[in-house]
């Protein structure tokens, strides 16, 4: 069984950058715990930069993904949508039948939940809502609809982003919006 | 060989000529009902419709009365020496089950390990044990789904060290050991070839031919020092070009774009689905 225990080292050296980073600062040490022959760790961990490059990659693959689910949250961030994507999906590994739906819905409400202050609270509302609005696919059991309150006019701002208008900045304005409200397998 | 084995091949000849299909993507499903015409069927990501959720069951009813379909599986991690997955392998079971194609598809490679999931496609080693663990779960696969399967090559930017076979060599004992066809991916070995320096022609050489079903073509990109199967972009010519070899050589029953980044509108891929056609035409694979 000496590949599945590969296997499973790889697969963390790919997706967990705290592992990855405490095992290429000392494969032998922490490489005990895969329990693999001492010389393919060794082997292992002469391939630090081409497994830092796929871990990477795989990050990026995810970022482009989110990019095109969160089009208005990415807008209203700017620059500081992909650093904060980067952040979450770094300790987040993908998960789900739909990974970027997944990532993208886990991306929205993790800004939802930042603290105040963090990123402006309209932007927060439009990450929630925009989140909401991805068809479920993890196994739903039929769609009811269900009515959500919102701080901001997030219908009005999404569609203000997405055709490129200026915005200022947004006043708040309760909103009430019918959502799908998908009920999971017990 | 005969179609006696469940998800085995048996003569891709037996197999119905499909044509010039079309990676199914949602962003274009308004334009696909507008106008059909160019598009001899669809390839959908299986994942994608394992749903119980009606409008997922609803949208692939819809394409499945409008087209072909190949269903394509993303994350059934064939190549896992811990084995496979029951529910995922059983939705994926009913997806195929409902689309009853002619072929499905997946990869030869791993996407999980000890309950972490890569979100990715990660390469086997070319080893015995990798290829005993791969036929392993690809008999399991073949029992619970009876048609025939068909396995890509994926593309890795690094190999470890300790190979025993060559690609080809590995890829040729997986066909005869489970009967598999294989779904040829130009566009990952090019760029293999670009990232490990091998002569794609070579490689070509030594596969065995006459399993190749289908085909995947797509642009790609560079970055760093690194070609990428981003699937961002036009297909370029030295895909033009191989997959002209590849329809020559082996007996194509279907060519699917793959695009998945940087998506167009519809109009702007047909004329790449008409080329596709046309070189499959030209080498007597469909007419």
């Amino acid at each position: 069984m000496g590949l599945a225990r590969e296997q499973a080292l790889l697969a963390r050296l790919f997706v967990d950058g705290s592992y990855r980073d405490r095992f290429f600062a000392d494969p032998a040490t922490v490489g005990q715990e895969a329990n693999l022959p001492a010389a393919r760790i060794a082997a292992i961990g002469r391939c630090e930069v081409e497994i830092r490059a796929f871990a990477h990659s795989l990050i990026h693959k995810r970022l482009v993904e989110i990019r095109g689910l969160l089009p208005a949250t990415e807008r209203a961030l700017g620059d500081r949508f992909g650093p904060l994507a980067r952040t979450y999906l770094e300790q987040h590994p993908p998960g789900g039948l739909d990974k970027p739906a997944e990532d993208a819905r886990g991306l929205s409400r993790a800004l939802a939940a930042l603290p105040d202050g963090e990123v402006p609270p309209w932007i927060s509302e439009l990450a929630r809502y925009e989140g909401s609005r991805l068809i479920e696919a993890a196994g739903g059991l039929g769609v009811l609809p269900r009515l959500v309150v919102y701080r901001f006019p997030v219908v009005n701002l999404q569609r203000s982003l997405l055709r490129g208008d200026p915005l200022g900045t947004p006043r708040p304005r309760l909103t009430l919006v019918l959502e799908p409200a998908h009920r999971r397998r017990a | 060989m005969g179609k006696a084995e469940r998800g085995a091949l048996g003569q891709s000849t037996e197999l119905p000529a499909l044509g010039s299909g079309l990676g199914y993507r949602r962003v274009h499903r308004g334009e696909l009902f507008l106008d059909r015409r160019g598009i001899d069927f669809l390839e959908i990501v299986a994942d994608h419709f394992m749903s119980a959720d009606p409008a997922v069951q609803s949208e692939l009813a819809l394409l499945q009365a409008h087209f072909p379909l190949i269903p394509h599986g993303l994350d059934l991690s064939l190549g896992s020496a811990e084995g496979l997955d029951p529910a995922y392998l059983d939705r994926l079971a009913r997806v195929v089950e409902a689309i009853d194609p002619p072929w499905w598809s997946e990869h030869i490679a791993y996407t999980r390990a000890d309950g972490v999931a890569i979100g990715h496609l990660a390469a086997l080693p070319l080893t015995r044990e990798a290829l005993d663990f791969l036929c392993a779960n690809i008999h399991a696969a073949q029992r619970r789904i009876p048609a025939p399967l068909i396995l890509e090559n994926i593309t890795t930017p690094f190999r470890l060290p300790g190979d025993e076979l060559t690609e080809p060599q590995f890829l040729t004992e997986l066909t005869e050991r489970t009967g598999c066809g294989l779904l040829l991916d130009v566009t990952n070995l090019l760029v293999n070839a670009a990232n490990l320096s091998f002569d794609p022609s070579e490689y070509l050489d030594q596969l065995p031919l006459e399993r190749v079903v289908q085909t995947h073509y797509v642009g790609w990109a560079r970055r760093g020092d690194t070609w990428v199967d981003d699937h961002g972009s036009e297909t370029p010519e030295p895909v033009w070009e191989l997959l002209a070899e590849v329809a020559a050589r082996c007996p194509l029953r279907g060519m699917v774009l793959e695009r998945d980044r940087n998506i167009p509108a519809l109009a702007e891929l047909r004329p790449e689905l008409e080329r596709a056609r046309e070189i499959g035409r030209k080498a007597g694979r469909w007419d």
